[in-house]
């Protein structure tokens, strides 16, 4: 039994290390390593499709990976590793642009080529060469704030009374960036709004969820709820259908139509916004190819089979934000 | 024979029984070479891994940084779990002491040096504070989980769960010393005064005492409770260093950082040799369990990148198997069951 073991041990590991040389014979293509915020949602499952399809298109050499919870230090690890084993090119979603600035720098002292994409890092610290974002942050939170102001207006409802954001992690940018925008546009467009302090329960369903029915208890007033990430705006709607106030609430916010779609369809939510995830993805991938490539030009263009892009000088616009409802939401598969 | 160096008998009557031992002792030797052929020969296939994936060979130091933050933390571990005690606590201090400085600098403009230095006393004192606990009678285990809460909690109240970002160039300049990450620099220096402090000094073989059997070492005149408080405080004060030399990388302070780092870190302690229930193991050994552990996540990580099947939760299901593996032939190739 004992002189078994030793032997076993010995052909496992003669496996592992012919079968590691195998896979890692050389690609000629590049290597990108693209990184979400988080694994295992639906907003970055379907980026993933994007960027895989963008990926067999130009024949490149795509890894699609990021930390199960959505925390920067996980992040940092794995850009880490990446880096060391020769990635040409790190697209990253980072959770907080401050912490994950530093590992973006050396990242590019290290030759590799690196952009940010859905949220951004600190830019100056971090010296990504581009942000692709998915739409105007200002447009964005704007389009939020109206489709809420616009649908209590055709309730026949005033505006005065509470409101909430949930966001996800403290340390989004994207999200603190639209928060701003948000208050921003209330401030000057909607003084009667008066927004309550924001919530950040992670980017947790559960948590979400819980923390918004409790706000819904205790804010007797509270008239609309966004929910700021694809997590929490179902976790809202969810806390406020079963505390049965959505004909008192207004629940809007960002989240994918497969999420969103019950809600839209029993009347807990009518409007949502978004952009097109898959699209997103896919163009980021692109974006990162040509930046590698050094093709990468001012202006307007259609980059693949996305159509109208702005690429500006370090940052990238999808789009227009899309606003969901009954009509169109069935539209799209993501 | 290792394990009968701490205990503080007569050196006439030990040396007989050891005589007595002498054949039961060669065998003993074999086996212990066995022990250790899995562990290092895990830590030479997961290198061979890491060095056949590695394309930017200068950019691996920063791969294992923070794995010298959990070496470090694991070395601070090592005499407590000799002892027969254990410390949870040691990723809450971490942030806790992150945060102390994070609000000291930002909210309260004292100099970054100041902060640091406060952050340092916070790891001594909340250490303290758990060898407090201890020595009052409460179990290590129920005393550190309650801390481990606490400090957290505190950490998290002290910076209204918001994370400190921005500090002095000339204090994140710090954070590589001769090209070398400052946490390899910790490293080395934690473990050489543990290996004195363990395996060189009268406190050393106290700790052994104390592992093997309290109540005779305490017999034998040992001050075990001063042995404990020293122990926590220590790790508390390392826990303080490796916040600060965290701060210095990545120029931010997290109050929800290092989570289950302390489990990282008692794996590392474990894998190496060392008996969870106290009285057997070596410093040493503990970094050859950091080395195993570090490598194999690194490694598998490699890996995942042209093996599908190894996602991130497919990983933790491999270095579990492997770990049990090491922890069950150390046990049974050390003999402890036949003791």
């Amino acid at each position: 039994m004992k002189n078994v073991v030793p032997r076993l041990m010995l052909v496992c590991s003669a496996c592992v290390v012919i079968g590691c040389n195998r896979s890692s014979t050389p690609d000629s293509g590049i290597r990108i390593g693209m990184m979400p915020k988080l694994v295992g949602i639906a907003f970055f499952d379907a980026a993933e499709r994007g960027a895989r399809e963008a990926a067999d298109e130009l024949g490149l050499q795509l890894v699609y990976d990021g930390p199960t919870d959505a925390r920067s230090e996980d992040q940092i690890r794995m850009l880490d590793g990446w880096l060391a084993q020769g990635f040409d090119v790190l697209a990253v979603a980072p959770n907080d642009p401050e912490g994950i600035s530093r590992t973006l720098k050396s990242a590019r002292d290290a030759g590799a080529t690196v952009l940010t994409w859905d949220t951004d890092a600190n830019p100056e610290l971090s010296t990504r060469q581009v942000f692709v974002n998915q739409a105007e942050s200002q447009a964005i939170a704007f389009a939020l704030v109206d489709v809420m102001a616009e649908g209590i207006q055709a309730r026949g409802e005033q505006l005065a009374g509470d409101y909430l954001i949930v966001s996800g992690t403290p340390t989004a940018a994207n999200q603190n960036v639209w928060m701003d925008f948000m208050r921003q546009r209330i401030e000057d467009t909607y003084p009667d709004m008066k927004l309550l302090p924001h919530l950040i329960p992670g980017e947790d369903q559960q948590k979400a969820q819980e923390q918004t029915a409790e706000a819904i208890s205790a804010h007797p007033q509270l008239k609309g709820i966004w929910g700021i990430t694809t997590v929490s705006l179902p976790a809202a709607a969810k806390a406020t259908r079963d505390a049965d106030e959505a004909d008192q609430i207004y629940v809007t916010g960002v989240s994918l139509p497969s999420m969103m779609r019950e809600f839209v369809q029993d009347g807990t939510v009518e409007k949502f916004v978004l952009w097109d995830v898959v699209d997103l993805g896919y163009l980021t991938v692109h974006i990162a190819k040509r930046l590698h490539d050094g093709t990468l030009e001012k202006g307007t263009f259609d980059i693949g089979r996305v159509k109208g892009v702005e690429v500006r000088e370090s940052e990238v616009i999808l789009g227009t934000p899309i606003v969901f409802d009954k009509s169109n939401i069935d539209d799209y598969s993501f | 024979v290792e394990e009968t160096h701490g205990v503080n008998t007569h050196d006439a009557s030990a040396r007989a029984a050891a005589s007595q031992l002498e054949p039961a002792s060669k065998r003993f030797d074999r086996r212990r070479c066995l022990a250790r052929l899995l562990p290092w020969s895990l830590l030479a296939l997961a290198l061979i891994l890491v060095f056949s994936q590695v394309q930017r060979p200068s950019l691996l130091m920063s791969v294992w940084v923070p794995w010298a933050e959990v070496g470090c933390l694991a070395i601070a571990m090592t005499p407590i779990i000799l002892v027969g005690g254990i410390d949870l606590s040691v990723g809450s201090m971490v942030a806790l002491c992150g945060v102390v400085a994070g609000v000291l600098h930002h909210q309260f403009d004292w100099s970054i040096q100041a902060a640091a230095c406060a952050a340092l006393f916070a790891g001594f004192a909340a250490g303290g504070a758990n060898g407090l606990l201890v020595v009052a009678g409460m179990p290590p285990l129920v005393a550190t989980l309650a801390t481990m809460a606490f400090y957290r909690g505190l950490a998290m109240t002290f910076s209204s769960a918001e994370r400190f970002a921005g500090f002095p160039d000339g204090f994140l300049s710090w954070s590589t010393v001769f090209g070398v990450p400052a946490q390899f620099w910790l490293l080395g220096l934690t473990f050489l005064i543990a290996v004195t402090v363990v395996h060189g000094t009268r406190f050393g073989r106290w700790c052994y005492a104390i592992g093997d059997n309290r109540l005779a070492a305490r017999f034998a005149a040992v001050p075990d409770k001063r042995v404990d408080g020293c122990l926590y405080a220590a790790s508390g004060l390392v826990a303080a260093l490796v916040a600060v030399l965290n701060m210095m990388r990545h120029n931010v302070a997290i109050p929800d950082a290092h989570m289950g780092v302390e489990l990282q870190a008692i794996a590392c302690v474990v894998v190496g040799g060392t008996l969870i229930t106290g009285g057997r193991g070596s410093v040493p050994r503990t970094l050859l369990g950091v080395a195993v552990i570090s490598n194999l996540d690194i490694a598998l990580q490699f890996l995942s990148t042209s093996v599908p099947l190894l996602t991130t939760e497919s990983r933790l299901v491999v270095i579990g198997i492997l770990l049990i593996t090491v922890a069950i032939w150390g046990e049974r190739m050390e003999g402890i069951r036949d003791r």
